[in-house]
């Protein structure tokens, strides 16, 4: 009885109440109207490519560039048939300025030079991907045989030092694959005393995940994917998560006049944690027998960057004494693409990027530095 | 089952349709039944363990109250309602603390405890159920009736993370024929709303950047440990404020009506301001039945009962969890209320008369009662002591310079940022009321002014709660 007395109440029908829902009614409309817009905007916010634009009809890299991993895994040629090279690295690696149809990114003008060697290379990047990210995918690839690289080539950028943890795709494929997840405590549990930032680290990645784990999580999931196919904003709500982080990355740059080439010092702490991630790295790379190969990205000699010159400078010189001391190849490509292959997004000259040239010439000067390592026969296992 | 999810909601409006489609008679017994189911739906066994809790608190409330000198009994019951308590919350941390008292006089014992996961809400049902015996053993009347103490005791809107309700504030709710009307489902909806928001937009967008800077091996420098404590401060009330809002909405929508937990504790100009405005449920429960027993009993002098405010503050801390940050936590407060009746009282006090007070008193005032709870924020977020102490030293010394060595750019900038918001909203609270009582004439206006802002809000909570995280007071 209360429930229809509410119904008949006046006050309901002229307060707030029906023009709320009529707004947000209209809100879903136009959400499921501007639905693929919304999807190519997040799309293209990852710099990941246009489906039209991509070469060739097999994937030869995550084309959901760290989302979800997992829908690409099974694409990684069988490393217990040939050697095999992981790709790794951050956005330069797959995207593209001023793209066309058939353009190749530098993975794949790797594995076009390394099949007639009988060898195959493969792509696992992300946008502004941190050390912690590349040790997970090291790690995956590495304790399955199937995936099992000869050779984990890792483009290293400065400015990733900035950054840590696990982005949310990365933390799924960790929840999903228990192989890994117990590979990952496995090695925060054995080299905390080397390593005691980056094992805290991984640790609270896990212990994350176990805070998520449950069946009421997965109740939660189906009520929401069941709600999303009624409600257009519930459905689209990650991209216009990424529509509204877009916009308020606009307003502060905007409002504090700040450029992707504005100068932003290190963060120690965090550089510190990142210097850590790569020790593991290379320590999980020599426990299961892979070369892990590092470079310094090439940089645009005409552009701007963020980089304070002299920490850039330090950097270079510990990554090259890192790589020596480890006994790891390591090349610095920082010069290998000329200025014309860069390309001009918003007008000013990219500091990052390039153009599908520069993923040729890069794909060239990597073969040229370590040519005889991405194409050696696995060592027996 | 977490407040701000799809299934809680989903789980919400089955128990609202159902409770007032059921003949009254029948509606208690429902509400018991998914409250229990509310509670089994995170860890079932655990739902024997409130049971069995509730049950022995009727039974020995049912026999305190024949005894004429009971206090022997009332002690006996008090310490069996800790049990569950002790030993679920605090045995590792008792067990710890031997083995370390040990190790110092040179001994080495490895005192083995099983791994137990903490029960949701003990502390909770605990205070609950102890309140309950004391408010008995002091003469009130027991509830008579079984069905409607388990309901007090496992109601789900308080069963988690309070507000700590006691048995006078609902025991008549209970029995009585309840209604709701149009008024109580726009102001239970609206609760609900703005609990999602605070909870979901607000507090969850802070926790990255304030897990950031109290990572246990980061060395954050003094700009990071200041943006982090801030950070902290405001994930934290809007964490457990807007748990509070969905506790209280979802109760409304039941017809129950509970006490408020949190009344802008952020504009508070003294520390007993502070909470008077702060989980002002818990802070009543420590005045009533730790605070002023304690202060009655040594009454003929007035100097031990400070020192016996600062102990009921660090037993409050210690209520939050089994770790010495939280007991200092609780006895820095204590210190902060003591200053406060003391050699502090002329700054703090007299502010219920603003108008006796200077524009300059009545900032230094806030200024200094914000830094007091912000440095205790420290400890109560920090995993040790010398962590907390790291943070504080790291801003003293001005580590790093004036750079953050852990946060990037949008962090410092998004912690400022609701940092002023909430200042805004604060300040502005007082002209928005009084443009809304305005529009009272014209009310069409008004109610379109409102659908707005609720419709963005429901959009910002669909848009930014992507994924459900627990709430921050659900490990109390």
């Amino acid at each position: 009885m209360e429930l229809v007395r509410i119904l008949l109440d006046r006050r309901l029908w002229r307060g707030p109440a029906p023009l709320c829902l009529l707004l947000l009614a209209l809100a879903n409309v136009f959400v499921a109207r501007a639905e693929r817009e919304l999807q190519e905007e997040t799309q293209a916010n990852l710099l990941i490519l246009k489906p039209a634009i991509r070469a060739g009809g097999t994937p030869r890299y995550d084309w959901s560039v760290g989302e979800d991993p997992a829908r690409y895994w099974e694409n990684i040629p069988d490393g217990r048939a040939q050697p095999l090279v992981i790709v790794s690295g951050m956005s330069q690696m797959y995207a593209i300025n001023d793209p066309e149809p058939g353009d190749e990114i530098i993975v794949e003008h790797l594995d076009d030079a390394l099949a007639p060697q009988g060898a195959r290379a493969f792509g696992l990047a992300a946008p502004n991907m941190d050390n912690e990210e590349a040790l997970l995918y090291l790690l995956a690839t590495a304790i399955d045989p199937r995936t099992r690289p000869t050779t984990f080539l890792y483009g290293v950028c400065f400015d990733k030092f900035r950054n840590i943890d696990l982005r949310p795709g990365l933390l799924r494929f960790l929840e999903q694959q228990p192989g890994l997840r117990a590979a990952w405590i496995d090695v925060c549990a054995s080299r905390a005393t080397t390593y005691p930032m980056a094992c805290a680290k991984m640790g609270s990645a896990v212990a994350e995940l176990q805070r998520h784990e449950s069946h009421e999580d997965d109740f939660e999931h189906r009520v929401r994917a069941q709600l999303g196919r009624a409600v257009p904003i519930i459905a689209n709500s990650a991209d216009l998560n990424a529509q509204a982080q877009y916009q308020l990355y606009l307003l502060r740059n905007y409002a504090f006049r700040i450029k992707s080439t504005t100068k932003r010092p290190m963060l120690d702490s965090v550089y510190s944690l990142n210097r850590e991630f790569l020790g593991l790295m290379a320590d999980v790379a020599k426990e299961h027998s892979i070369d892990l190969a590092l470079y310094v990205i090439p940089l645009n000699p005409s552009a701007e960057n963020p980089y304070v010159s002299d920490q850039y400078a330090a950097f270079k010189s510990w990554l090259e004494q890192f790589a020596s001391d480890r006994g790891l190849p390591f090349a610095n490509l920082e010069g290998v693409v000329p200025h014309d292959d860069w390309g001009l997004p918003n007008g000013e000259p990219d500091f990052k990027h390039f153009r599908e040239r520069g993923h040729e010439l890069t794909a060239a000067a990597l073969l040229q530095h370590f040519g005889a390592t991405l194409s050696r026969r696995p060592p027996p296992r | 089952m977490i407040f701000t999810s799809y299934t809680y909601l989903l789980f919400l409006v089955v128990a609202v349709l159902l409770h007032w489609s059921l003949p009254q008679r029948f509606r208690n017994a429902l509400l018991i039944v998914l409250s229990y189911g509310f509670y089994c739906s995170w860890r079932w066994q655990y739902g024997f363990l409130l049971l069995a809790v509730s049950i022995f608190t009727w039974l020995f409330g049912a026999l305190l109250s024949r005894r004429e000198n009971n206090r022997r009994l009332l002690a006996l019951g008090i310490i069996v309602e800790l049990g569950p308590l002790v030993y679920y919350k605090y045995s590792g941390f008792i067990v710890a603390n031997l083995e370390g008292l040990a190790a110092s006089l040179g001994y080495a014992p490895h005192l083995h405890l099983p791994d137990v996961i903490l029960p949701l809400g003990i502390s909770f049902f605990t205070f609950q159920g102890i309140a309950y015996l004391v408010d008995v053993a002091n003469g009130e009347h027991p509830i008579d009736r079984m069905d409607h103490f388990l309901l007090y005791k496992a109601f789900w809107p308080q069963l988690i993370a309070g507000p700590i309700i006691r048995p006078h504030e609902i025991r008549d709710q209970i029995a009585a024929v309840r209604h709701v009307d149009y008024a109580d489902v726009a102001e239970a909806t609206k609760r609900i709303l703005y609990g999602f928001f605070k909870k979901g937009v607000l507090a969850d967008t802070l926790a990255p950047y304030v897990d950031a800077v109290f990572q246990p091996t980061a060395r954050p420098g003094a700009i990071d440990g200041a943006i982090g404590i801030i950070g902290f401060s405001m994930q934290i009330y809007f964490d457990f404020a807007g748990y509070s809002d969905i506790a209280i909405g979802s109760a409304r929508l039941i017809g129950f009506r509970f006490p408020e937990n949190f009344d802008y504790p952020y504009v508070a100009r003294s520390p007993q301001d502070f909470w008077n405005r702060w989980h002002m449920t818990l802070t009543r429960w420590i005045r009533d039945y730790v605070f002023t027993p304690l202060a009655f009993a040594s009454r003929r002098q007035p100097k031990i009962a400070l020192l016996w405010l600062v102990l009921a503050m660090a037993l409050c801390g210690l209520w939050h969890g089994g770790r010495w940050t939280f007991v200092l936590w609780g006895i820095w407060h204590g210190v902060l209320l003591l200053a406060n009746q003391t050699f502090l009282r002329g700054l703090w006090s007299g502010f219920d008369k603003p108008a006796k007070r200077g524009r300059f008193a009545r900032a230094m005032a806030w200024l200094l009662t914000m830094l007091g709870v912000a440095l205790g924020w420290v400890l109560f977020r920090s995993q040790t002591v010398a962590q907390a102490a790291s943070i504080v030293t790291g801003i003293v010394t001005l580590r790093g310079g004036l750079r953050p060595t852990v946060l990037r750019e949008n962090g410092v900038l998004l912690v400022v940022a609701f940092a002023l918001g909430l200042g805004l909203e604060q300040v502005l609270k007082g002209p928005a009321v009084r443009i809304m009582g305005r529009l009272r004439g014209h009310e069409s206006v008004g109610s379109a002014i409102r659908a707005l802002g609720y419709a963005a809000l429901v959009l910002a909570v669909t848009v930014f709660e992507s994924d459900v995280k627990a709430f921050v007071y659900f490990q109390f």
